[in-house]
């Protein structure tokens, strides 16, 4: 993308300095110079949470709710909100600030190590032989007896080397084609897609560049990114954001609601690309990458994602029987999307297995290795739906279970993702109903994430501050429990001691969704168990993935009902295995065709029609769970209290 | 070899609870199997018939069913009177609507002092359900439990929104709880197990499944209480094992395949002879799916399910 360079933006801390045209939007700038800002708004200016400090220059701000008059004096702006007019010096104040979000540096799956905790022999190693190659190739000169075209030459020499035919050839390729063989003396290299076998590029020998891919999860409340150096196998940059999507409905079922209205489907399509247009250019540009040096992109998503992403109407997702119009989608041009600044990739998809068991599932297993191996392992991805997939080498059976965004911060009113700031560890004193934190990047709390909602319920209910259906005790005498508006909330930081000058708390209508969320992830595990006839202590090793990171407390988790009461020495936390399984697809074909055969493996149980899953997810909606039998150890620590 | 027919193998066995003091002393629960299943094992205690009394005149009852309590719609204590002496009532359910303030103005301590002179002047177990907000109810049943110490009377109702308050009442005046939830299985145990987490004795609890009349959904019901028992009974689950009230003679005298005339309805026969079936089957079900205590209204079906119950047990 070429653009007049004129206004020069100063970022502190850090002295970055970028160049931008006027009118560009500074939050855009932001991501740009490499620097992250939070936002969970999709940059449309209604969280607040990117407000930076203009400290000289002026910037066009439209007005909104977050910036107190005082603020706007002092030349606070919501960055997504402003226009740079020019040249400006901007504070990325602390709070705002998300540390660790663009990360530099190789994905690291080695043979023996240890990832997570788990020897990373038994998770899928990355192996480096990409569907889309890149080979130095020799042409035959063509002379006055052997006078056959260019392109003629070119093919044959593609056909003898890859033994492949049938070749397409963009006609951008071929106008670059007379002069690349002819400056190069007929030794050049190729860009081949082996599965479309389409021609991507041609370079010259001695501007050797590199080839670069993007593997990207699309979650329905996160999207991650990663820029991976094909050859190498290195991952170059990171990025995630919130979907933008979400001000358009927080879970899938409204997401597929909205895509009925007018315009609904594109416009759900249009804040998706564009903000994944956004991050790709924002990674390219803070690892000085060419954009035409990007040839795939790998993209795994749960199917109304994916049929979001492709602009296909997910609508008969959500109405009985519960069909996608495809789990397969075809590769396709990065253009053909609507993707801008990657125009020479080609797009390829994970396959799903149902409805509600997408791609970033069959991404997940694959990622994990349980297709491989003998033991019986229980795969549990805790996004925005909580699936689920248990077996081993010789069968799978895989359920969805609708936990809803609350440990991912949605539907709880001081919930937000694991970001600096974010409390992820709860104690609660037993006498004075204190709460103490550990906040994530040692910071001054800004708000809980889900490792921190999972503990605090947990240690509300055992200190007695929340009876076993998560209402408070209102009987006893604790200080931390106020009356405010219209409900009862239990304040876990005093807004004195909070990054955001108000109290941090939790309110019973918060630990109501908490507890749906906790309740379906195990009616789901308890009920797809008993579809195979498996009891929990069958269960070898269990891997949770997903949006709650790998910082949640098993022990919280068990003690609330969330997961089974088992050895923890069992579990083992993955993160984000969907991006994990695309990356290793946007690696090597043969995972490629592996993540394909791991759909097709999969039996799909639905549990929406499921009595037996209803009736355990009202069992669940207690703590921990109605039938303490499932939960002995949890019985014997509530009792000694 | 002579035919040896096949018994269920019973581990648990549903409580009992004592209704009344003294000489109105009624004992309700303690079987050993599914309801009607002697011929597996022990039904010690029989279940029992409460007739319903209001404390006001019914307003849109059938005139038929009125007719039989015409004379004493005006006095709950000859209400219940008339009911035990003449038709047979193994106990009397009063039910308060006026503490209801949409309706009447009765305070808790009037509904206390009506409840303690009914119980007084007959010689039945009583059950009281207070038809109005929780909140109301809570407070109501509070001072009902005070001016009724250890008197055994059976206190409706509590839900999972306001037991803490009515519980420690029951407790401290020894009364018996009803703790009402909403057709199923996993919420009506939850419950029992906040009670009795409280303190609340497992023996001074009757579940009260939520109930609906034959036509109105009665299925639900029926599943909901087959269940409890069979946790109950075959899996020793404690915290289903108590006795089971359903207050179902008010939805049955509501629905308008009971109410309607036969002259807008000729297809439909003659109404009393309608209603009168469609309490008795209704309560049938209820009975065969597990019931412990019955609420009922007109003394003919009284009749009809007094029979059934002394020909099968």
């Amino acid at each position: 993308m070429s653009y007049r360079k004129k206004l020069t933006v100063k970022f502190f801390p850090g002295e970055k300095i970028i160049e931008v045209p006027k009118d560009y939007n500074l939050k855009q700038a932001i991501l740009e110079s490499g620097l992250d800002i939070e936002s969970t708004c999709g940059g449309v200016g209604t969280c607040g949470r990117c407000k930076v400090q203009v400290k000289s220059g002026h910037v066009y701000a439209k007005g909104n709710k977050f910036i107190s008059d005082d603020e706007k004096k002092k030349g606070f702006v919501l960055s997504c909100q402003s226009k740079i007019k020019e040249n400006i010096v901007v504070l990325i104040p602390e709070k705002t600030k998300a540390k660790g979000k663009i990360e530099k540096g190789k994905f690291e799956i080695g043979k023996g190590k240890l990832y997570s905790g788990i020897n990373t022999d038994e998770l899928a190693a990355a192996e480096i032989k990409p569907w889309i190659i890149k080979e130095k190739i020799t042409v035959e000169k063509p002379t006055l007896d052997s006078n056959t075209n260019d392109l003629y030459r070119l093919e044959k020499s593609i056909r003898n080397n890859f033994k492949l035919e049938n070749i397409s050839f963009p006609i951008s390729v071929i106008r670059k084609l007379p002069y690349t063989l002819r400056d190069n003396n007929w030794e050049i290299v190729i860009i081949l897609d082996k599965i479309t076998n389409t021609l991507v590029n041609i370079q010259s020998v001695n501007k050797e560049k590199k080839i670069f891919g993007f593997a990207i999860d699309i979650g329905t409340t996160t999207l991650v990114i990663y820029l991976v150096d094909l050859t190498t196998g290195e991952v170059i940059g990171t990025a995630s954001e919130y979907n933008p999507q979400i001000k358009f409905g927080e879970d899938i079922i409204s997401r597929i609601v909205y895509t009925l209205k007018n315009d609904g489907l594109k416009r759900l399509r249009d804040v998706l690309l564009d903000l994944i247009n956004k991050m790709v250019l924002a990674l390219l540009k803070s690892s000085n990458i060419d954009e035409e040096d990007v040839v795939s992109m790998m993209v795994a998503g749960n199917s109304t994602m994916m049929h979001i992403f492709y602009g296909v109407p997910p609508r008969f997702i959500r109405e009985v029987p519960y069909v996608t119009v495809t789990n397969k989608f075809p590769g396709t041009s990065a253009p053909e999307l609507d993707l801008k600044y990657i125009k020479n990739a080609a797009v390829y998809s994970i396959e799903g297995v149902a409805s509600y068991l997408g791609g970033d599932i069959s991404s997940g297993v694959l990622a994990t290795n349980m297709a491989k191996r003998k033991e019986i392992t229980l795969f549990l991805d805790l996004g925005t739906n909580g699936e689920l997939v248990v077996g081993n080498c010789d069968w799978m059976v895989g359920c969805s279970c609708s936990a809803g965004p609350a440990f991912e911060g949605g539907g709880v009113k001081c919930g937000i993702r694991a970001v600096d700031g974010a409390i992820e560890k709860v104690v609660i004193d037993q006498n004075t109903y204190k709460c103490f934190f550990k906040t994530i990047g040692q910071g001054k709390p800004v708000g809980i994430c889900g490792s921190g909602l999972i503990d605090l319920i947990s240690e509300m209910f055992l200190r007695g501050v929340i009876d076993r259906r998560g209402k408070f005790e209102k009987g006893i005498k604790n200080p931390f429990l106020k009356y405010t508006e219209d409900e009862y909330i239990y304040v876990v930081a005093e807004a004195g001691e909070s990054g955001t000058g108000k109290d941090i708390f939790i309110s019973e209508v918060d630990i109501d969704n908490l507890m749906r969320a906790k309740a379906a992830v195990y009616a789901g595990i308890k009920t797809l168990l008993e579809e195979v006839d498996l009891n929990i202590k069958d269960i070898d090793k269990v891997y949770i993935a997903g949006g709650l990171g790998k910082n949640i407390n098993v022990q919280s988790a068990i003690i609330i009902g969330m997961l089974p009461d088992i050895n923890i020495k069992k579990y083992y936390f993955l993160g984000n295995t969907s991006v994990t399984g695309a990356y290793l697809c946007l690696l090597s074909e043969h995972k490629y065709k592996l993540a394909e055969e791991i759909a097709n493996n999969i039996t799909y149980i639905e549990l929406s029609v499921n009595m037996k899953f209803m009736d355990r997810y009202v069992a669940g909606l207690f703590l921990p769970y109605t039938d303490l039998k499932d939960f002995p150890n949890v019985e014997s620590l509530f009792y000694s209290y | 070899m002579t035919f040896q027919v096949p018994k269920d193998a019973y581990s648990g066995k549903i409580n009992t609870m004592t209704l009344g003091k003294d000489k109105t002393t009624a004992i309700i629960g303690g079987e050993e199997v599914l309801p009607f299943y002697s011929f597996e094992g022990k039904i010690d205690n029989k279940p029992i018939i409460a007739m319903d009394v209001y404390d006001r005149k019914p307003e849109n009852w059938p005139e038929f069913l009125l007719s039989y309590f015409d004379d004493v719609a005006d006095d709950p204590v000859k209400w219940a009177r008339k009911c035990i002496s003449e038709f047979g009532a193994d106990a009397i359910c009063l039910h308060l609507t006026k503490v209801n303030p949409d309706i009447g103005t009765m305070t808790p301590e009037q509904a206390a002092q009506l409840t303690k002179s009914l119980r007084e002047s007959i010689d039945k177990p009583l059950i009281v359900y207070a038809d109005a907000p929780l909140e109301i109810v809570a407070e109501v049943m509070k001072k009902i439990s005070e001016k009724n110490v250890e008197s055994n009377i059976l206190l409706g109702w509590v839900e999972d929104d306001n037991y803490k308050t009515l519980a420690a009442s029951t407790i401290g005046y020894k009364n018996n709880l009803i703790a009402l939830s909403p057709l199923d299985v996993n919420m009506a145990k939850q419950l029992n197990i906040l009670l009795t987490q409280l303190g609340l004795p497992a023996g001074r609890i009757i579940m009260d499944p939520s109930s609906s009349g034959l036509g109105y959904g009665i299925e639900y019901c029926f599943s909901a209480m087959e269940r409890l028992k069979i946790a109950a009974l075959l899996q020793d689950d404690k915290m289903t094992q108590m006795p089971i009230i359903n207050n179902i003679a008010t939805e049955i005298w509501k629905v308008k395949e009971v109410k309607e005339s036969e002259e807008n309805y000729p297809e439909w026969g003659n109404a009393e002879e309608r209603g009168i079936n469609w309490e008795t089957i209704s309560v049938m079900c209820m009975l065969l799916s597990g019931s412990n205590i019955v609420t009922m209204i007109h003394p003919k079906s009284v009749k009809v399910i007094k029979e059934l119950i002394s020909e099968l047990l």
